[in-house]
């Protein structure tokens, strides 16, 4: 006697039924939900996508989620008696009054005076009780890089808690400098006190 | 209903309540660690008698009688009858406990509170009430009796101090906005209340920051809605004009291309139908730019009546905060045997709610002041000729773009000559000056700390703590008060004020490239001074205005702005006439630009307080502007002037400036080095000083502008490093740029130059190639602003 064709069917459907219901073994769910959240979280970490901008010359990024809002250069007032550099001033964007600083200052750069006044963009780091806004030359891009090719910064790039520098973000059209925004936060903290 | 008519008095009680209660924390444990410092004292006593006048408006009589005896014992301290032993601060602070939970209670949970705390309160009294050698403190060498024996209070002259809500000497956050300063200090009664009552919630939820709400009438928020909902629709039609504009332009491209083309062909025919097609579009260009006027003019309606809308929401009747009053007046009327009619007028008066919140305290005072001092007995009232009954009032209007407040009884009024022998007790005046004073000059003491002196303390008046927070309040708002009197007619205090903090009309003005405003109402005037006719006295420039001299200062130079636009190179001054009529200064400007309406914004805590600023404002233009306090100018200007660190605008400050070249001192104990950098630097158009040594330098850059310091190291008197570190000490001096050229050239030596916070290092090699003049121009620029 043959089995017939429905027959070998309801045969799989209950083998594959047996198959699902299987009891899982602990080490394999413990390997499968680690590597589902692995890739999930390798996917959805925020702190990989960049905000590309240059400042004399030289190419830098900070973290995209560091970044609270990117606006057309502005006017920036002085404030009697608070001119230590890298604070600069206020600035107004969209009714808030912003605390200004020089981030070329902070990373110990010369301003580029010419670049191009068209292309200059205010960039507005941080909360806001503790937010900083800062002038850079042009604003690239927004991207997502991959973490694994970060390199680190040049042995010439001081390692300590004020270094704004994070790491070197390898690119095709050229490297940017991943910057720190808390510690760009901090100094610019410090002029104002 | 609230037992308050539904006004948020309560609200501001709990405000009041965080603010002074953060002022006792911190006092008392500042006392605590220093006793002998007697100067958180002050602040502690206006503290104690600010809960205590607050708690008497909403009926709290054991906090008043707490804050009463915690203010008795302040005082005794401040006398030095008693030393502040840490038993003393104990007892103090658990004071402020008690008094700090009510920060966190709802006004139904107000009879539980008493309840609860009753007996807690009455031990702390009368712990607070035992006499001074008690005290387990090791208390002077001082005879007790010799101590009981001091004088309380000299005789009374004119009613002392009331109930005050007013906020201390200290600037305190917002009423309604506790900060995280204020939190953190109540965090402190915590422990130890927690032992004392359950039912209170911890103090420490205080320091949850809380969601400041505001009640907006509900008319007022739809038609802001309205206007909201309208601007969005109007901004919606901007897309429609591009699309139009765009397609006008590749109309306008294709037109330009067929009439170039027939032209070369001369096509006639082609030519026609191209201008032709020029016409249509000069047609729909006209229609679209009326169309965009329309739009335009549609926004900028719509935009200003939401504007007046939100500011109107923040308006209140001036009746909230008279809520409390009547009920006050009965209560302190009847306890002192007195009868008192009291009115109020323009209760429906509209005014900013933080103008009200502020007026709080100094009608507080002024009401209670006049009731308790101003106000005679009935049968000292019949014996005069008056009716039995007084008469008090309270009125409100809007007079000239002001509030004015004007609080009248006609009771027994002020006794000028006793004013004037008080002025002279107190070695105010020497007698010969007190003699010429007028009563209008002799009423302006009772606004100083500390002058008013009753016979009696009682907790309703007496310590002086009163009638100068209530000027100080006045003015920090930008008010003024002033006082009428005539003896045995009665008194009149009379309050203009603002009738919002939320926008200004200011003089916004160009200082150093940058603008700056000035509220109106705080400057004298502005002038257009004609150079030829300012006048020297001793060396300063100062220029004559209703017969009186007024004395020229240069605001970049007050305001640590190095770098200026000078624009005084014309033949006119642009003068801002700041100060009161006998003590005016003006402060030179570069340009005036105009009146605006500026919305005050508060400046970004982390600032800290900033000298001559206020708060920040956006202009018309949408850039940020900073507000000037000018009450703080004309003391930093007093000051100044008093210690050297600001000097009066001379002529050849004038002349100099005028060049519209750039100013560089350069000090070096070297004649040769000196000629050398000076030549160089002249010949680069640059306007050249010398100093021999830091000490001169240090005298001259005070004295004048500069845009850079060039400085040697090795001197006499003041090496370069020490000058160059006193620089920056100073925030005037902050930024200017600085150079320093030296022999030195080791590593350290450079390092200890740029540490002490030069701008630039540079041997004197560096003479002989252009690295000198490079550096130069690489930090002020060219030699022409």
């Amino acid at each position: 006697m043959t089995n017939s064709p429905s027959d070998n069917l309801a045969d799989t459907k209950i083998g594959l039924t047996q198959l699902l219901a299987r009891p899982i073994q602990n080490a394999s769910l413990a390997q499968n939900t680690s590597d589902l959240a692995q890739e999930r979280a390798h996917s959805l970490r925020e702190e990989d996508t960049i905000l590309l901008f240059r400042i004399g010359g030289e190419r830098f990024a900070l973290p995209a989620n560091s970044v609270q809002n990117v606006f057309p250069s502005t006017t920036v007032r002085k404030v009697p008696h608070r001119t230590r550099p890298p604070f600069r001033g206020l600035c107004c964007y969209e009714g808030a009054i912003l605390l200004t600083g020089l981030l070329h200052v902070v990373l110990d750069m010369p301003a580029d005076e010419n670049a191009d006044l068209k292309l200059r963009r205010m960039i507005v780091i941080g909360s806001d009780e503790s937010s900083w806004t800062f002038e850079v030359d042009a604003v690239d891009c927004i991207r997502k890089v991959d973490p694994s090719q970060f390199r680190n910064a040049p042995s010439t790039i001081p390692k300590n808690a004020s270094s704004c520098t994070n790491c070197i973000i390898p690119m095709d059209d050229g490297d940017a400098m991943l910057l720190n925004p808390i510690a760009i936060q901090a100094i610019m903290e410090r002029s104002i006190q | 209903m609230s037992a308050f008519g539904g006004f948020d008095l309560f609200e501001l009680f709990r405000a009041e309540i965080v603010a002074h209660g953060a002022s006792l924390n911190d006092g008392l444990l500042r006392l605590e660690q220093n006793p002998a410092d007697v100067h958180p004292i002050e602040s502690l006593m206006r503290a104690a008698h600010s809960i205590k006048g607050a708690s008497r408006v909403i009926g709290l009589d054991l906090a008043v009688d707490l804050a009463h005896h915690m203010e008795d014992c302040l005082v005794n301290i401040q006398k030095k009858i008693e030393v502040c032993g840490p038993e003393r601060v104990e007892q103090l602070l658990g004071g402020t406990d008690i008094l700090t939970q009510l920060a966190t209670m709802q006004e139904a949970d107000l009879p539980t509170w008493k309840s609860t705390h009753a007996v807690d309160i009455n031990a702390l009294i009368t712990a607070l009430s035992a006499p001074p050698q008690a005290m387990p403190v090791s208390v002077p060498t001082t005879n007790p009796v010799d101590v009981v024996e001091q004088p309380q209070s000299p005789p009374e002259i004119i009613q002392a101090a009331s109930e005050s809500l007013v906020a201390p000497i200290k600037p305190q956050p917002a009423p309604l906005a506790p900060s995280k300063s204020v939190v953190s200090s109540s965090e402190q009664p915590l422990k130890s209340s927690d032992k004392s009552t359950n039912t209170a919630k911890p103090v420490a939820a205080a320091a949850t920051p809380e969601v400041r709400t505001v009640r907006v009438n509900a008319e007022n928020l739809d038609r802001m809605m309205r206007l909201a909902g309208e601007s969005m629709v109007e901004g919606k039609r901007f897309p429609q004009i591009r699309r139009g504009l765009r397609e006008m332009k590749s109309q306008l491209r294709f037109a330009r291309d067929s009439f170039e083309s027939a032209v070369k062909r001369r096509d006639t025919a082609e030519i026609s139908n191209s201008l032709a097609r020029l016409a249509s579009i000069e047609g729909s260009l006209t229609s679209h730019a009326e169309f965009l006027e329309n739009v335009f003019r549609r926004t900028e309606e719509v935009g200003t009546k939401l504007y007046h809308e939100v500011i109107g929401s923040r308006m209140r009747p001036f009746g909230d905060v008279t809520a409390g009053h009547p009920r006050m007046i009965r209560d302190l009327a009847k306890k002192l045997g007195k009868k008192v009619q009291f009115d109020i007028e323009g209760s429906h008066v509209s005014v900013d709610r933080d103008v009200l919140a502020r007026l709080e305290a100094p009608l507080n005072h002024m009401l209670r002041n006049a009731i308790d001092h101003g106000v005679e007995a009935p049968d000292a009232r019949l014996a005069a000729g008056k009716s039995e009954t007084a008469h008090l009032r309270l009125q409100a209007r809007h007079h000239a773009g002001m509030l004015e407040v004007r609080i009248r009884d006609d009771g027994r009024g002020i006794d000028p000559e006793r004013v004037r022998a008080k002025v002279i007790e107190k070695r105010l005046q020497s007698a010969d000056i007190a003699a010429g004073l007028n009563k209008t000059e002799l009423l302006e003491f009772l606004f100083l700390p500390g002058f008013s002196t009753a016979s009696q303390v009682t907790e309703v008046s007496g310590r002086g703590v009163g009638l100068d927070v209530v000027s100080q309040t006045v003015r920090e708002i930008g008010g003024t008060v002033r006082l009428e009197s005539q003896p045995g007619q009665g008194s009149e205090f009379i309050l203009s004020l603002p009738i919002t903090l939320s926008v200004i009309r200011a003089v916004t003005v160009l200082v150093g490239g940058e603008g700056y405003a000035f509220p109106l109402a705080r400057i004298e005037r502005i002038v257009k001074v004609e150079s030829a006719s300012l006048k020297s006295m001793e060396g300063r420039l100062a220029f004559n205005l209703d017969d009186r001299s007024i004395g020229l200062l240069r605001a970049n130079e007050l305001f640590g702005l190095s770098q200026t636009t000078d624009s005084n190179s014309s033949s006119v001054v642009n003068v801002v006439v700041l100060g009161d009529i006998d003590n005016p200064c003006g402060l030179v400007v570069d340009q005036f630009m105009g009146e605006q309406d500026l919305v005050v914004r508060k400046l970004d805590p982390r600032l800290g307080k900033t000298p001559f600023v206020s708060s920040a404002a956006i202009d018309d233009e949408g850039r940020a502007i900073l507000i000037m306090d000018v009450e703080d100018l004309l003391i930093g200007i007093r000051r100044g002037l008093s210690e050297g660190g600001v000097r009066g605008l001379d002529i050849a400050s004038l002349r100099r400036n005028s060049s519209g070249r750039k100013r560089v001192l350069v000090v070096d104990d070297s004649i040769t080095v000196r000629e050398v950098e000076r030549q160089m630097l002249t010949r680069l158009g640059y306007e050249v000083e010398t100093a021999v040594d830091g000490v001169d330098g240090f005298t001259q850059l005070k004295a004048g502008r500069f845009d850079l310091l060039v400085t040697d190291v090795d001197m006499p008197r003041m090496n370069g490093i020490e000058f160059v570190k006193a620089l920056r000490r100073e925030p005037r001096f902050a930024s200017l740029p600085v150079a320093i050229v030296s022999y030195k050239d080791r590593a350290e030596d450079r390092a200890a130059g740029m540490e002490a916070g030069a701008n630039a290092y540079l041997t004197k090699g560096s003479f002989q190639d252009q690295s000198f003049i490079q550096t130069i121009t690489d930090l002020i620029g060219e030699a022409q602003a």
